[in-house]
This record gives structure tokens, C-alpha cells and sequence, in this order.
């Protein structure tokens, strides 16, 4: 994952194949259309398949190979992933498939489509907007309003609290205990378990919010990407809440279409592990991250099947212990996601369950549980609005004092290693 | 619009007064903590408030041979001479100027130190100090200690604004100085670059009577060539550091001494020859003049200790044993003797 200049070429292309593309899709009808649908998706799907699963597949290839016994010595290609090549690649795609259900006009002015593709508050790791969205957005004209400036600020304050105070903080311990899990013991490995899910949560989160905060100094909204998702019931729940706009985009474009939830259960089974898989090698270009999609998805099934024979109770208690019981799931399911490759993982959950209390390395957690009991508090607190909503009617001092707190803790007592956000690598 | 910039400034000013605020409540509160934790020479410097001279030195300071009778470091030795004075050693391994400058900034000038002796490592304006791997976590250790106020020093410490390097970056500029720098030498030198004088050592350097070649004095004089040959001139990064603390010592009124380290000569002669010799004189002079008419204090001590009495007889290194650490230590309480008293 890399800015290289050259590579704003690539997106240049994207920019150039699907505004061509579109026009020709609108202005056309019966099997030109779909030709013009079907050239744009190979195009971008190729150029994400170059640059992100070249190298992946050839030495999947070569380990087949080698299986069956003939010699393949697979072809690296000496690239750098682009920085954010599958969350551009997929909001443009959006675009055509919607001008080509009708639902969405083709944009005739190039300069508005660059802008849509490039907006460069979610052009690095999104949230994956719509042309429907952010295109009219960005074609309203916006004033500078103080109120704009205000709320951006909040949300970008809050936004790298998360970041730096959290996530950063978080970083150095679980890198720790996922390069030498040996060394800890067993609770300590549970632990970091838990930790990898707040802090790959309070990175992304962290990231979309001071997304979200850029863009609304501009006046431009643009959409949630997470709705405190580690308050989910269930597997399907946290799939509503986490990471949304890749959620629905799976959901519109893969998911309906191969039959939603208007299918036979055998073929609805089928149908979910399969968004699920892609989904996985969407993040990254090792069986790791197919194996966390593919858990997810076994985990919605398995859901579902309980829930066929299983009432649940709305017993606030209950709901609690479901909520627990989600997040323990989920975070046994991110080892896949964070360890390098599958021997880390196993090493991971053979400590977990071995080592017992035989550690040679103490971990020290510092005010790692604070800043973590604070990122479940602001959960719980803004499910239902954002903290520049909820600041933006109280009064002054009440104001400044949280935003005097923020500062002190982002300047204070964030990291000190410098991490980029976890998903610039997707 | 008008009424938006207005608002806009209002909050920004409010926005100062609140990090001034914080600057205040975070230096009384989690400074020292993160001075332990990410400065930890800023916080022996602090424990040593009230220290009449200052000895800043690296391994040179802490290293000693397993037979020597006293493990006395240098500075422990010169504190001897100077029974009336208290002396603070502050030092650890691998550190140079570009360390030291910020190292000042912790001292508490209310109690008027008289004496600042700083180490003068000749390695340390080379190539291969100056892009060493270790540069990162060196600078990393100064930023807390920077005249920024301290809530500053600390969010430039999370964002990494310091040389912050990547291993990479450093070892290419490295191999490029290796290259491309040309070298000056009072004798008639073959080769142009240290890569060249490297390549040409390491390709046939010392071949024995017996006809076999000699790989551990071939190993060593490369090493010596890499560590050693370089002509410092003005445009030497390590010179502005040495010129801030000097600079520094102006400002506050506290007497500054350069003490240029042993290096072993006999060694860098015997294993490269002459003109390896002939640079490191030759940078010793240059340093020597050059801040001697800058009003600083230079003890020479380049060639004070034999080659036998450095502890690493297979390395470049400034770690003597205790007659080579005696020898400097009266060499440099010799020069002291004049400024304190």
C-alpha cells in the first residue's frame, strides 16, 4: 500500500473507462447496454486484480502445481498496492451498475464525476459512497457556513481522539503478543484479542469520522460508516453496523442479485457464503482475510439456524449476554484477520489455549482499559446521534470542556509510534 | 462571510489560550512520566539538578575491560581532580551532538552550571553515524526535550515529526555519501570514494607471505575505512550541532570543552595505512582550529591511547581500558584545571 505518483494514473482511468461507459449505457438499449455494464466491471475488476491479487493468485497457482508435481516457479510482479485502489474502484463501479438499472442518470460533466471518484475525505478508505449521495452533494453549491466548520471540527477532533488516544495506544500491545505470542500467557493473549477488535474498530472509526468531519467543512454529508457495532446482538446486526458502506455495497451489488433472501435455504446458505468469501479477499489478498469473511459468513448461517428453533427473550439481560457473546465471537474472528498468515493464527490459539499463566514477557497496559471504557461509553452514548449533533446544543463551557479533554488526551497521551490506519492497505 | 472568519478567529484564539492551558496542566502532571518513558536522558539530566559541570559522553563512558582494577568511567575519574564540584555523567551508548543540543535545554540554569564537557566522537561526523540506523530512535529520544513547550513536544513526538526516517531512506543516503563523495587527502589517494578505497581493500588488501590472504585485518581495515574516512568540511552536518552547543554555552554563560575522543591510529594504520592516518589528523586539525577560534575549549585527545589499551581489538570503537580512560581523564581535568577555578 503506497501513494505513488504515477499511480494517480490508474485512477484517472477508472475515472475515464466507467464516465465513457455510463454515457454509452444510457444511451443505449438490449445487449449494448450490458456489454457497456460488463467492459466497465472487467476494467475495474482488472485493475484491482492486477495490482492487489497478481501475485496472490500466481503463487496459488504455483502451490497447485507444485502439488500435483510439476515445477512452477510463479512470476512476481515488483508492485505496490495503491493506496485505497478497492474503495475507489468499488464507488465507481456503483455508479455504472446504477446508470445501468436505471436508478441513477449518467453524469455528463466529467469534472463532477473526477470529483465523486476523487473527493479526497473518503477517497482513501472510504465510506463507499453513492453517485445518488455524494454526486448531487457535490454538485449543490455550498456556502461557508460557521455551522459546517463547527461540527467538522468536533467530528474531526473526536475522530482522531479515537485514532491516536485508542487505536494507537492499543497498537503496540497487540503487535507485541501477536509477534511472540508464545511469550504471554494465555490471559494475556485473550486480552489482546479483545484489544485487536477495539483498536482495528477505533482506527476505522477514528478515520470515517474525520472523513465525515472533512467533508462537512466543506458542507458536504456524507454517510455513517458505523453504527456501534460491537453493541450487536448477532452476527447479522454487526454486519448493519460495521463498516456499512461496504455492507450495503455487497448487499446491492453481489448479494441481492445472486437471490437475497428470496431463495430456497440450501441456496440462501450458498448465496451468503459466497458475499461473505469475496468479501474477505476484498480486504486483502491472503487466505486469511478469506477465512475471516468465511467465519463471518458460517457464523450468519449457523444464526440462522438457531434462531429457526431458539426465541430469543427481549430481557435486557439476555440482550446483554448476546451483545457479549457477538463480541467474543467477533474478536475470536479478527485473529484471522490480523495475523500475517495461518500459522500465526494457529500459534495464536494454541497459546490461548496452552500457555495457561507461563509468560516470559509482561505486557503493560497502562490507561489502555480507560481509553477503551471511554470508546464503549461514546457507544453507548451517540447510537443514536454523533457527538458534533449532540455538542452542537449545549452551551459553551460545557462545549469547551470537552473539546479541552479531547485535545488534552489526543496531545498528551496518544501513541507514540506512527501508525497508519489499517485500512489505507485495502 | 465576514461574520463566519470573525467567529472563526474567536474560537481560534480560544483554541491557543485552551493548549496553553493544557501545556501547563500536562507539564505538572505526565511530562516527567513521558521524560522517563521516551527521554530518559532528559530525566537523569533533571536528577542531577544543581550540577556544577556536566559530562555528556557515550559508550566511551560506560564500557570496561573485564581485567581493569578500577571500573571507574572517564567522567568518575575527573571528578576526582575536582572534589569541591559536582559532577553529573550523562551518558549512554551511541549518541553524539545532534543528541547533546537538546540534552541542554534540560538543564536548570537557576543554579548556573560553570562547566559543560561534551565528547567530540570523530565517527560521529561520518557517513556512517550520520545515516546510521540508530538515527531514528536517537532523534525519537530528543523531541520531548525540544524548546517547544512541552504539550507541543509531546503531539510532535505521536505524529513523528522528527527525522523520523526509515531504515531504508538512511542506509541509501548512506551507500550514496559512500559513493559519490570524493576524498581529500594530503597524500597523492588512489581511491576517490570510500566505496572504491572499500571495494579495493576488501578485494585483495592484505595478502600474507604464505600467500593466503589475511580476511581479519582485511575485515577490519574496511570497517576502519568506512568508520574513518571522510573530510569533515563546512558543510558537515555534526559541525551545526557542535556550533548550537557552543552557541548555547555563549547564550548562558557556561563554559563549554570539546573533548575530541582517542581513536585508535595504530590500528587504522596498521590495517589501511598512512593515508587513513592522514584524514583523521587532518579532521582532528580542522575541528581543533576551527573551534578553538570559535572560542571553544578542544582537548585534543585523538592520539592519547595506545592501540593495545582499546578494549575492542576487532572493532572500531571508543572503549578504553583504565589506562586509556586515566590518560584522557587527566588530560581533560589538565584543561579544566584553567577553567574552574
Amino acid at each position: 500500500m503506497a501513494l505513488v505518483p504515477q499511480y494517480i494514473l490508474i485512477l484517472f482511468v477508472v475515472i475515464l473507462v466507467d464516465y465513457f461507459s455510463a454515457i454509452k449505457i444510457e444511451n443505449s438499449s438490449g445487449k449494448l447496454r450490458k456489454t457497456y455494464l460488463v467492459l466497465s466491471l472487467i476494467s475495474n475488476i482488472s485493475i484491482l486484480c492486477f495490482f492487489k491479487y497478481f501475485n496472490f493468485f500466481n503463487q496459488n497457482i504455483s502451490e497447485v502445481f507444485s502439488f500435483i508435481g510439476i515445477n512452477f516457479e510463479p512470476y512476481n510482479l515488483d508492485i505496490i498496492l495503491p493506496i485505497g485502489l478497492s474503495f475507489h474502484t468499488f464507488q465507481s463501479m456503483s455508479y455504472t451498475i446504477e446508470v445501468y438499472r436505471g436508478n441513477q442518470k449518467a453524469e455528463k460533466h466529467l469534472g463532477y464525476f473526477s470529483n465523486y471518484v476523487l473527493f479526497f475525505p473518503q477517497m482513501v478508505a472510504g465510506p463507499i459512497e453513492r453517485y445518488s449521495t455524494l454526486g448531487s452533494e457535490l454538485r449543490t453549491e455550498h456556502k461557508p457556513i460557521y455551522e459546517n466548520f463547527a461540527n467538522g471540527f468536533r467530528l474531526i477532533l473526536f475522530g482522531l481522539f479515537i485514532k491516536m488516544v485508542v487505536a494507537d495506544n492499543i497498537a503496540p500491545l497487540v503487535n507485541s503478543v501477536y509477534d511472540s505470542p508464545q511469550d504471554y500467557s494465555s490471559q494475556n493473549i485473550l486480552i489482546s484479542i479483545f484489544l485487536f477488535s477495539f483498536q482495528i474498530y477505533a482506527d476505522f472509526f477514528g478515520y470515517s469520522t474525520i472523513a465525515i468531519g472533512a467533508a462537512s467543512m466543506l458542507g458536504v454529508k456524507i454517510i455513517n460508516n458505523f453504527n456501534s457495532p460491537y453493541l450487536s446482538k448477532n452476527i447479522g446486526e454487526f454486519w448493519q453496523r460495521w463498516h456499512i458502506s461496504l455492507g450495503t455495497w455487497f448487499r446491492d451489488y453481489l448479494y441481492i442479485p445472486l437471490g437475497g433472501n428470496k431463495v430456497g435455504l440450501p441456496r440462501w446458505v450458498i448465496n451468503t457464503l459466497i458475499v461473505f468469501l469475496i468479501s474477505g479477499l476484498w480486504h486483502g489478498a491472503s487466505w486469511t482475510f478469506v477465512m475471516w469473511g468465511f467465519l463471518h459468513g458460517l457464523m450468519l448461517v449457523f444464526e440462522r439456524f438457531i434462531m429457526l428453533y431458539v426465541k430469543v427473550s427481549k430481557n435486557f439481560i439476555i440482550r446483554i449476554l448476546l451483545t457479549l457473546k457477538t463480541f467474543f465471537v467477533v474478536s475470536l474472528i479478527w485473529v484471522f484477520f490480523r495475523a500475517e498468515n495461518f500459522e500465526k493464527a494457529k500459534l495464536i490459539f494454541h497459546s490461548l489455549l496452552y500457555n495457561g499463566t507461563n509468560s516470559n514477557k509482561e505486557l503493560n497496559y497502562g490507561c489502555i482499559f480507560f481509553f477503551v471504557f471511554l470508546l464503549i461509553l461514546s457507544d453507548v452514548f451517540f447510537r443514536k446521534s454523533r457527538i458534533d449533533v449532540w455538542l452542537s446544543d449545549k452551551n459553551i463551557a460545557f462545549r469547551w470542556s470537552v473539546y479541552s479533554l479531547l485535545i488534552f488526551c489526543m496531545m498528551a497521551l496518544s501513541g507514540v509510534e506512527n501508525y497508519p490506519f489499517i485500512y489505507f492497505q485495502f | 462571510m465576514k461574520f463566519v472568519f470573525r467567529t472563526i478567529l474567536v474560537k481560534l484564539t480560544l483554541l491557543i489560550l485552551v493548549i496553553v492551558s493544557l501545556n501547563v496542566i500536562y507539564s505538572y502532571t505526565f511530562f516527567n512520566i513521558d521524560l522517563q518513558d521516551y527521554s530518559p536522558m532528559g530525566s537523569q539530566i533533571i536528577e542531577h539538578k544543581g550540577s556544577d559541570i556536566y559530562y555528556f559522553g557515550e559508550s566511551s563512558n560506560a564500557t570496561f575491560a573485564f581485567n581493569d582494577s578500577t571500573k571507574e568511567s572517564i567522567s568518575e575519574l575527573i571528578s576526582h581532580n575536582f572534589p569541591n564540584f559536582k559532577l553529573a555523567s550523562i551518558d549512554t551508548g551511541a549518541v553524539h551532538a545532534g543528541a547533546y543540543k537538546y540534552w541542554l535545554n534540560m538543564i536548570d540554569l537557576k543554579h548556573k552550571p560553570k562547566l559543560i564537557i561534551v565528547t567530540m566522537n570523530l565517527r560521529s561526523f561520518g557517513a556512517g553515524w550520520i545515516n546510521s540506523k540508530l538515527e531514528t530512535s536517537i532523534q525519537k529520544s530528543t523531541v520531548l526535550m525540544r524548546k517547544y513547550p512541552n504539550i507541543l513536544n509531546r503531539f510532535a513526538l505521536s505524529l513523528g515529526f522528527f527525522d523520523n526516517k526509515s531504515e531504508k531512506e538512511r542506509f541509501d543516503d548512506m551507500i550514496n555519501s559512500w559513493k559519490k563523495i570524493e576524498l581529500n587527502s594530503m597524500r597523492n589517494l588512489k581511491h576517490k570514494t570510500v566505496l572504491e578505497w572499500d571495494s579495493v581493500m576488501g578485494n585483495g588488501g592484505w595478502l600474507l607471505e604464505n600467500g593466503n590472504w589475511d580476511i581479519k585485518k582485511m575485515e577490519l581495515g574496511c570497517h576502519y575505512i568506512k568508520a574513518y574516512a571522510f573530510n569533515i568540511n563546512e558543510s558537515n552536518l555534526r559541525l551545526k550541532d557542535f556550533d548550537e552547543i557552543l552557541e548555547w554555552g555563549k547564550i548562558n554563560g557556561v563554559k563549554i570543552i570539546f573533548s575530541i575522543m582517542p581513536e585508535n591510529i595504530e590500528y587504522a594504520d596498521s590495517c589501511v595505512g598512512e593515508a587513513l592516518v592522514d584524514i583523521m589528523r587532518q579532521n582532528r586539525d580542522f575541528l581543533v582550529k576551527r573551534y578553538t577560534l570559535t572560542g571553544a575549549f578542544v582537548v585534543d585527545n585523538l592520539e592519547l591511547v595506545e592501540g593495545r589499551n582499546y578494549i575492542d581489538q576487532n572493532w572500531t570503537s571508543e572503549h578504553y581500558n583504565q589506562v586509556g580512560r586515566i590518560a584522557v581523564a587527566k588530560h581533560i581535568s589538565n584543561v579544566m584545571r584553567d577553567q574552574m577555578y
